[in-house]
C-alpha cells in the first residue's frame, strides 16, 4: 500500500475503527515508513488535545434564562391563539393581509371607476365664467327682466340651493362629426352666445317655458359680420352649442357657464343646470348629438331638486388635436 | 484510544423515560432533561460558533425548539441524537445568517477579565503549577479555537462532534444525516486540515 492511501487511513486507525487487516498493512506500513510514522504521531497528538480539552459551561442560570424565553414565546402564542380560536379558523398573518389588501384595492378601484372613465377625455383647461363677462355686457338689456322677477323668491332659492348641487356630474360628449365641423370652424368663439346672469337665478319647474327664440335671439346678438349671419340660420342642431341649448331647455333647464379653450378659445365645457326628474330623457337627447361619456350611474340624491351637469364637449379627433 | 476516548454516553433509557414523563404531563422532567443535557449542547454551540455569547443564544434556541417538539417525538432515534441534530442545524444556521457573518465577535467591554477570545476565565481551571504555565495553556486553547474556526463548516462539524463531544461514527452519521462513509472521510480530511492549521503545536 502506497503511502497516501495509508494517510486516509490513519484517522480511522487513530479512532480504532479498521478492520484487523487494514489495521495490520497500516502497522507494517509505518514500521518502514518514517514520513507516514510522523504523520501519525502528529494526528494522534491533535486527537488527544481536542479531546483533552475542558468543556465550556454554560451560564450557571441557564434554565432559569430559557424559562423566561419559553414564557416569552407562550405569552405570544396565547395571544396568537387568542386571536385566531374565536373564529375557530387559522388563517396565516400573510394570507389575511393579502386578503385585506385585496379588498382595499379592489373598493378604490370600483368607486374610482367613474372618474377614471371621465378622465380618459382630455382636460382643456379654462375656468373662465365667461357667463359673469357676458352679464357686464347684456347688463342693460337685461335689466328689466331682472326687475320683472319677484326677488324674495330669487333669495329663497338661492338660500336653498344644497351644497351638494356645487358638484356638477361631469360627462363627456364626444360630437358627431358633422355638428363639431360646425362647433370649431373659424371665428366660432368670437360670438359664442352665453347666458345672462338672468338665467343663472333662475328658478325652475315653475312650468314657465322659455321661448325658443332666445337662442336664435343670442346668435344674433353676438353677431359679426355676414358670415355669422349666414350661419346663425342653420338649423339648431347642426351646431352643438346650439343644439345643447335647445335640449337644456327642452328640458325646462338652463347653461350657467361656457368654457373656453385658453389658446384655441374654442368652446370646450358648458355647466348647465336642469331639474333632476328630467335626467333622463335629458341624457337621451345628449346622445344624439354625439358619443355620450359619463359615470355609469350619476348620483342623484333623494330629493335633490336641480342637477348640475358639466358637459366637455369633445372634437371627434381630439386625439390629433391634443 | 479509539473507542476509550469517547466521553461517557448519555443514558438512553432514562431520557426515554423523561420524555415519556414530559409527555404524560409532567413539565419538570423537561427541565430534567436541560440540565442533564446543557452542558454537552452548550459544549458543542461553542466550538462550532466560537463565540460564548452565540453559542448561549444557540444552545437556549435549541432547547426551545426541543420544548415545542418533545409532545411529538415519537422515539425513532435517541432522544439524544435528536437533540444532537436540532442544535447542530441550530448552529449551521447562526453560522449561515448574515448578521452572524458580518457582526464582529462580541467581547464585552464591561467585564473584560471575565471572558478573553470568547473563552471564559473561570471555566478554565487553573490548576497549573505555575503562572507561565496557565498562560501557556491558555494561549494554545487560543490556536486550537482560531485553528477550528477557520474550518469550513462541513469538517468544522464533523470534528466537534468526533473529537470534541466524543461521539461514535454512527451517532455522527445519524445526527448529520451523511452515510457512514462520508463521514469517516469527511473527518480523516478534517483531522488533517486541522493538524496542518496547528503544526506549531502538535
Amino acid at each position: 500500500m502506497e503511502c497516501p492511501e495509508i494517510k486516509s487511513l490513519l484517522s480511522e486507525y487513530i479512532d480504532g475503527t479498521l478492520d484487523a487487516e487494514t489495521k495490520e498493512l497500516v502497522d507494517q506500513h509505518v514500521l518502514t515508513c518514517g514520513h507516514c510514522r510522523k504523520e501519525l504521531a502528529s494526528l494522534r497528538a491533535l486527537v488527544q488535545e481536542l479531546g483533552s480539552l475542558e468543556s465550556v459551561e454554560p451560564p450557571k442560570d441557564f434554565l432559569v434564562q430559557l424559562h423566561k424565553r419559553l414564557d416569552k414565546r407562550s405569552r405570544f402564542s396565547i395571544l396568537v391563539r387568542s386571536l385566531f380560536l374565536p373564529f375557530r379558523i387559522k388563517i396565516p398573518l400573510q394570507v389575511a393581509g393579502a386578503v385585506a389588501m385585496a379588498v382595499l384595492v379592489f373598493s378604490v378601484f370600483h368607486f374610482q371607476r367613474e372618474e377614471f372613465k371621465v378622465a380618459e377625455v382630455p382636460v382643456v383647461t379654462l375656468k373662465e365664467e365667461v357667463a359673469k363677462q357676458q352679464a357686464d355686457n347684456m347688463a342693460g338689456t337685461e335689466k328689466r327682466a331682472l326687475e320683472t322677477r319677484p326677488r324674495p323668491a330669487l333669495e329663497k332659492t338661492a338660500l336653498k340651493r344644497p351644497p351638494r348641487e356645487a358638484r356638477p356630474i361631469e360627462v363627456a360628449l364626444l360630437l358627431r362629426k358633422d355638428l363639431a365641423q360646425r362647433a370649431y370652424g373659424p371665428g366660432k368663439a368670437a360670438e359664442m352666445p352665453l347666458r345672462s346672469e338672468k338665467e343663472q337665478f333662475e328658478t325652475f319647474g315653475a312650468g314657465r317655458a322659455l321661448p325658443s327664440v332666445d337662442v336664435e335671439g343670442e346668435e344674433k346678438s353676438g353677431g359679426h359680420g355676414e358670415e355669422d349671419k349666414a350661419r346663425s340660420k342653420l338649423p339648431e342642431e347642426r351646431d352643438p352649442l346650439v343644439g345643447l341649448k335647445h335640449v337644456i331647455r327642452s328640458v325646462h333647464g338652463k347653461v350657467l357657464s361656457v368654457e373656453f379653450h385658453e389658446e384655441t378659445k374654442q368652446p370646450d365645457a358648458l355647466l348647465a343646470q336642469i331639474p333632476a326628474s328630467r335626467w333622463g330623457e335629458f341624457e337621451e337627447q345628449l346622445k344624439a348629438l354625439g358619443d355620450l361619456k359619463m359615470p355609469a350611474e350619476p348620483r342623484i340624491e333623494e330629493g335633490q331638486e336641480n342637477l348640475q351637469i358639466r358637459i366637455r364637449l369633445v372634437p371627434p379627433n381630439h386625439d390629433q388635436r391634443e | 484510544m479509539g473507542e476509550d476516548s469517547q466521553k461517557p454516553a448519555a443514558n438512553p433509557e432514562e431520557d426515554a423515560s423523561l420524555v415519556k414523563s414530559f409527555q404524560a404531563g409532567r413539565g419538570d422532567a423537561f427541565d430534567q432533561l436541560v440540565l442533564k443535557h446543557q452542558n454537552k449542547i452548550f459544549n458543542l454551540c461553542y466550538w462550532y460558533l466560537g463565540d460564548y455569547h452565540e453559542a448561549n443564544d444557540s444552545a437556549q434556541e435549541t432547547f426551545i425548539k426541543v420544548y415545542g417538539s418533545l409532545k411529538n417525538f415519537r422515539f425513532e432515534s435517541a432522544f439524544s441524537t435528536w437533540l444532537y441534530r436540532i442544535a447542530v442545524n441550530t448552529c449551521k444556521n447562526k453560522l449561515k445568517s448574515s448578521a452572524y457573518r458580518h457582526r464582529s465577535k462580541s467581547i464585552p467591554i464591561g467585564n473584560p477579565g471575565e471572558h478573553d477570545n470568547g473563552v471564559p476565565a473561570v471555566d478554565l481551571k487553573d490548576d497549573a503549577s505555575s503562572p507561565l504555565a496557565a498562560l501557556e495553556k491558555k494561549e494554545r486553547i487560543r490556536h486550537i479555537k482560531a485553528a477550528i474556526d477557520s474550518l469550513p463548516a462541513e469538517h468544522k462539524e464533523v470534528v466537534t462532534l468526533r473529537d470534541i463531544e466524543g461521539l461514535a461514527y454512527e451517532e455522527i452519521a445519524q445526527i448529520t444525516g451523511l452515510n457512514l462513509g462520508t463521514v469517516k472521510s469527511r473527518l480523516a480530511r478534517a483531522r488533517l486540515d486541522l493538524r496542518d492549521k496547528l503544526r506549531s503545536i502538535v
